[in-house]
């Protein structure tokens, strides 16, 4: 099993993972020890994602590991787009180099497009390229005209990803992933996040061709795979 | 139960800070604000300016609630964010602190700068610091609340009551350590939503000044 757990297969499969130290009353404390967890794991995931505030001590704790990633808007997406960006151009000035831009929902739910497209937009021409942006949409909340409708904008505004739902409550399924999936083919990449806890999710999310998950369980996810791989002696 | 409907209504700033808000429910916020005699709504910052020309023709004031619901942002973030609710029509503030920063101890460079932006670029208008009362000890609601009275806040807010965060739910102790460290110096609004009328009435007698919540529905349906 020691062995599984630092082959290439197992690092790959870990690095799909982003890990979050996220919420309302983490502390440098949280996030001290969600870093040291992450690096004693020996993975090195998609990123670390932590609140802007403490994403310069992520920074220098992870010492160019990995990736920190901030959210924009986190996780309503009802701060206003002067805002939004700010914390864009903070992220970029501290050294974020990955982000979850929470849309604004209204837009979605109202059926405004156009302004979640000109959203999008903004971002896009601010960041130039510096941040991986994934644009991030509830998408448990809508149906599936909204989901899709918020895609396109997506596309439209000259965005890449699409992060369905924030986690915080609200988790993927994957028809959701599927949806998107079967309309946009690969002109969309699909980052799932929120209630994915088990491998047997994870590997529904793949048949959909998902790079990126987040999920607070990373490594029960990626024990239970290295079980898996045991079983099949690998 | 001795207050009157009026007595109560006058005492709640009527909320939707829901992530799937669209225009027909700010409408419909003010409208009942107005018909129910409620003095303000609470709204999240994108919905400002909208809210603003909706309440425009009432004497419904829009409060703005910034920060909301994580509060993780510097001062100067924070500053700049109230300025830009003011300019899009705000009638006062509420601003959620950073939490994790006074949990840090990091008094001096997040948490007395964060209060004096709250009070300096609300320019006058009424101030309600959202803290989260469950998670501090007793000596951390007894100095929020000091901090809070310094800085000239006027109204210190039990929590974010937001779901998703999973924290300890509010309680009658926690509200009576605020209450008691207050004194007059500044009021306590108790954020959340009611089953009945008697919870409200409870949290007047513990001395809490006034409630944000979207109940108002449901508690129009009990007669006092």
């Amino acid at each position: 099993m020691e062995n599984l757990r630092h082959s290439p297969e197992v690092k790959a499969f870990a690095g799909m993972f982003h890990y979050g130290v996220l919420g309302v009353a983490k502390t440098e404390e949280d996030v001290r020890a969600g870093v040291k967890k992450v690096l004693e794991s020996g993975y090195t995931l998609t990123a670390v994602d932590v609140e802007l505030i403490y994403a310069p001590l992520a920074i220098e704790l992870l010492d160019g590991r990995m990736t920190v990633h901030s959210p924009v808007s986190y996780p309503l997406g009802n701060m206003t787009l002067k805002k939004k960006l700010r914390d864009l151009e903070k992220m970029i000035e501290v050294g974020v180099r990955d982000s979850a831009y929470c849309l604004n929902y209204r837009y979605i739910l109202d059926h405004r497009f156009d302004l979640v497209a000109n959203e999008v937009q903004a971002a896009v021409e601010l960041n130039q390229d510096i941040i991986e942006i994934e644009f991030n949409i509830q998408a448990t909340l809508l149906n599936d005209n909204e989901i899709i409708g918020a895609c396109q904008a997506i596309l439209e505004g000259g965005g890449g990803t699409v992060k369905l739902n924030t986690g915080y409550g609200w988790g993927t399924s994957p028809e959701e992933v599927a949806l998107v999936r079967r309309v946009f083919d690969h002109k969309l990449d699909i980052h799932p996040s929120g209630n994915i806890r088990t491998l047997a999710q994870v590997d529904e999310l793949l048949k959909y061709d998902v790079k990126i998950i987040h999920s607070m369980a990373v490594f029960e996810i990626t024990d239970e795979y290295i079980s898996r791989l045991a079983k099949k002696g690998r | 139960m001795s207050a009157t409907w009026e007595h109560i209504a006058n005492l709640i700033d009527y909320t939707d800070l829901r992530v799937d808000t669209q225009e027909r429910d700010l409408r419909l916020l003010c409208l009942e604000a107005e018909k129910f005699g409620i003095p303000t709504i609470v709204v999240n910052p994108v919905n400002v300016s909208l809210a603003a020309s909706l309440a425009k023709m009432s004497n419904v004031k829009v409060a703005a609630a910034v920060s909301y619901p994580v509060g993780a942002y510097w001062p100067e973030a924070k500053a700049m964010e109230i300025a830009d609710a003011v300019e899009d029509g705000a009638d006062e503030i509420y601003m959620v602190m950073s939490m994790g920063m006074f949990l840090d101890g990091r008094v001096a460079e997040q948490t007395i700068p964060e209060m004096a932006a709250l009070v300096k670029e609300a320019q006058g208008r009424p101030t309600k610091l959202i803290t989260e009362v469950s998670v501090l000890t007793v000596e951390q609601k007894r100095m929020v609340c000091k901090l809070a009275v310094d800085a000239g806040i006027d109204y210190l807010v039990t929590s974010t009551d937001f779901p998703q965060s999973n924290l300890p739910p509010v309680t009658l102790n926690d509200i009576n350590v605020l209450v008691e460290t207050a004194g007059d110096s500044i009021g306590i609004i108790f954020k959340g939503d009611f089953d009945n009328i008697e919870q409200v009435d409870e949290l007047l007698q513990a001395g809490v000044s006034r409630f944000c919540t979207s109940s108002v529905r449901k508690l129009m349906r009990f007669p006092v």
